[in-house]
């Protein structure tokens, strides 16, 4: 509890128009943000936040809801109807976390660049780098993309054959049998889905198949 | 689109610029430091750049329609050399233009600045002006081209232009044409430079600033919607004199000669204005100089063109003239510092729009919409989770 509170009043050392308030125990930063360019030194947006930790914290991103009503919550905004802020996939959360993250950090990289999107979507109609689905799609386009696969079963294929296979050396044959060393074949894939840890990505495979399994069963019906 | 005016960033120094609504354009004065063409310090602004961006072209060629030059002091007129063509106008070439050079189509000549010379972009300005007056007295076929032009504000020097009065304006005058354009919604009243000052044993160049009136006139009525004072660095002997000759001549105050509601604060903002310097030993401001500044009309501001007006002993500018141009306003918050606006990290020019129901500021460029989009676009690229999500 001691490091959390250092953690953010470090935090609000340096954003001053954010405060601190501790109810019932739990700790809630609130106040205004501005989305902000170093680069150019411009003032961008400011936005009305309320902020707390979760458990996981700070291997998990705090919970940010915006309150200024700057992002409209509906289905097309990376928003829940209460207001919290999806800032990645889940892979991408746990993957950005690892090591543990500071609040400054989360509020200089992470929301802000975040409010910055969402400022260009608000003026543009589009997300400026692009955006991933919502739900458990936006979990399987994110795999689309580091695999370069773009089937469901295949995406589950691989994932599977990468989590479970047998320890080996880099110059050994790979384990997918195509031939190459290891090195050159399934190395850097595997460092890039094993990054969020191997009970993480485990778990998040669990989930996929049963997402696979009911998408299967609706399409039946 | 409404008439607008400029007041750049040049810290202690002056460089204005008015927009009429035609597109009109009269720099006053100019402060082009090297450092703000070559440094990329965010504190330091690029005027050259943003002025080149306001100008218009001819044939590509940027030019103003008309310089004011208020007096020869350096911060007036540096960078005028080099940033400005001088010469037959017909002869500005493919390198000038590549060299930023701009054309001054109309020059404006107080032929009291050619007493004595302190620096070479002062020099510059009257070797051209009086390149272009030779062209006038020999009554040149060439004499009104743009570039060409000149007019003569206040009385001569050492050299008389008697036979030039045509071209000359002196205290008193409505000037209406600018580069030969008559304007029907804008005039300049002129207030100095005065014979007296010729005369005067006083040398000091900032006595003898060229002092004008900028009028705004509304669309439909008679009335002034804006009314803006320009006055160098004259200082409370001139602003006096201003005062007692515009009392005297009654229809100049019927015509609100000496009402602003934008008020360039003389001398980067220093005590001179108030009294004698330094201003421990005078205290007291001058009773003509708290005059000139109750007509103010309802909402008028005051610009400092300095550098950040801090609480210390500097002169210019001056903390304690900034206390009295904030007593004599509603409250700070119509005193502007350019070397604080928007911000002292990254200033920016100061504009204000002339509109029928007043004097509006323009939002500073990096806060206009087209600027942030593009700001946030480039922390939007730089970020470490590339794509949003909602799960």
């Amino acid at each position: 509890m001691a490091n959390l509170k250092n953690d953010i009043e470090k935090a609000l050392r340096k954003y001053s128009s954010l405060k601190l308030k501790v109810s019932e125990g739990t700790s809630f930063v609130m106040g205004v943000f501005t989305a902000y360019d170093k680069t150019s030194k411009t003032e961008i947006e400011d936005y009305n936040i309320l902020i707390w930790f979760t458990k996981k914290y700070p291997y998990e991103f705090p919970i940010v809801i915006e309150t200024s009503e700057k992002i409209p919550k509906v289905l097309s905004r990376h928003v829940k109807v209460n207001g919290t802020l999806c800032f990645g996939n889940w892979q991408d959360e746990l993957s950005t976390c690892k090591n543990g993250i500071t609040f400054t950090w989360f509020l200089d990289e992470i929301l802000n660049t975040h409010l910055c999107r969402e400022f260009v979507k608000e003026k543009t109609t589009k997300y400026p780098t692009g955006e991933r689905s919502h739900g458990m799609e936006g979990i399987w386009e994110g795999y689309y993309d580091v695999l370069s696969i773009m089937d469901k079963s295949k995406v589950l294929e691989e994932l599977e054959l990468i989590l479970n296979h047998n320890q080996i050396g880099r110059n050994d044959l790979c384990y997918c049998n195509k031939g190459k060393k290891y090195k050159a074949c399934h190395e850097k894939i595997e460092s890039e889905v094993t990054k969020i840890g191997k009970t993480n990505a485990q778990e998040i495979v669990e989930l996929l198949k049963a997402d696979f399994k009911n998408n299967k069963k609706i399409m039946e019906k | 689109m409404n008439s607008k005016i400029k007041y750049y960033p040049v810290g202690n120094g002056d460089q204005s610029l008015i927009t009429l609504k035609n597109g009109t354009n009269i720099l006053v004065d100019c402060n082009i430091r090297q450092s703000s063409i070559d440094s990329t310090d965010p504190k330091i602004y690029d005027v050259k750049k943003d002025l080149l961006a306001s100008l218009n072209k001819r044939d590509k060629n940027p030019y103003v329609d008309v310089f004011i030059l208020t007096h020869g002091d350096c911060d007036h007129c540096r960078g005028y050399k080099t940033n400005f063509y001088q010469g037959n106008p017909k002869k500005y070439s493919e390198e000038n233009r590549k060299a930023g050079e701009i054309i001054v189509d109309e020059m404006w000549f107080s032929p009291m600045i050619a007493e004595e010379h302190t620096n070479n972009d002062e020099d510059a300005y009257q070797t051209e002006a009086e390149r272009r007056l030779a062209l006038h007295l020999n009554k040149d076929l060439d004499k009104d081209l743009v570039g060409n032009r000149i007019k003569i504000i206040g009385y001569d020097g050492n050299k008389k232009y008697n036979d030039l009065n045509h071209l000359r304006a002196v205290p008193g005058n409505v000037i209406q044409e600018f580069n030969n354009k008559f304007q029907r919604d804008f005039s300049v009243f002129i207030h100095a430079p005065f014979k007296e000052q010729l005369l005067s044993a006083e040398k000091d160049k900032n006595t003898t600033s060229i002092v004008f009136q900028a009028r705004f006139k509304h669309s439909t009525n008679n009335s002034h919607s804006g009314l803006a004072m320009f006055g160098g660095d004259a200082d409370y002997i001139a602003w006096g004199i201003i005062l007692q000759k515009t009392i005297e001549h009654k229809t100049d105050i019927t015509e609100g000669a000496l009402d602003w509601d934008l008020f360039l604060a003389p001398h980067h903002c220093s005590w001179t204005f108030f009294n004698d310097t330094p201003q421990e030993e005078n205290k007291e401001p001058k009773e003509d100089s708290l005059e000139i500044l109750r007509y103010r009309r309802i909402g008028g501001i005051v610009v400092a063109s300095s550098k950040k007006v801090i609480d210390d002993d500097d002169n210019p500018p001056h903390y304690a003239a900034k206390q009295e141009y904030i007593n004599k306003l509603d409250g700070s918050d119509d005193f502007y510092n350019t070397s604080v606006e928007p911000k002292e990290a990254a200033p920016e020019p100061l504009v204000f729009e002339i509109t029928d129901t007043g004097i509006k500021k323009e939002k500073p460029q990096s806060e206009t919409e087209s600027n942030k989009l593009a700001a946030a676009l480039a922390v939007a690229s730089t970020g470490i989770i590339k794509k949003p999500w909602c799960y």
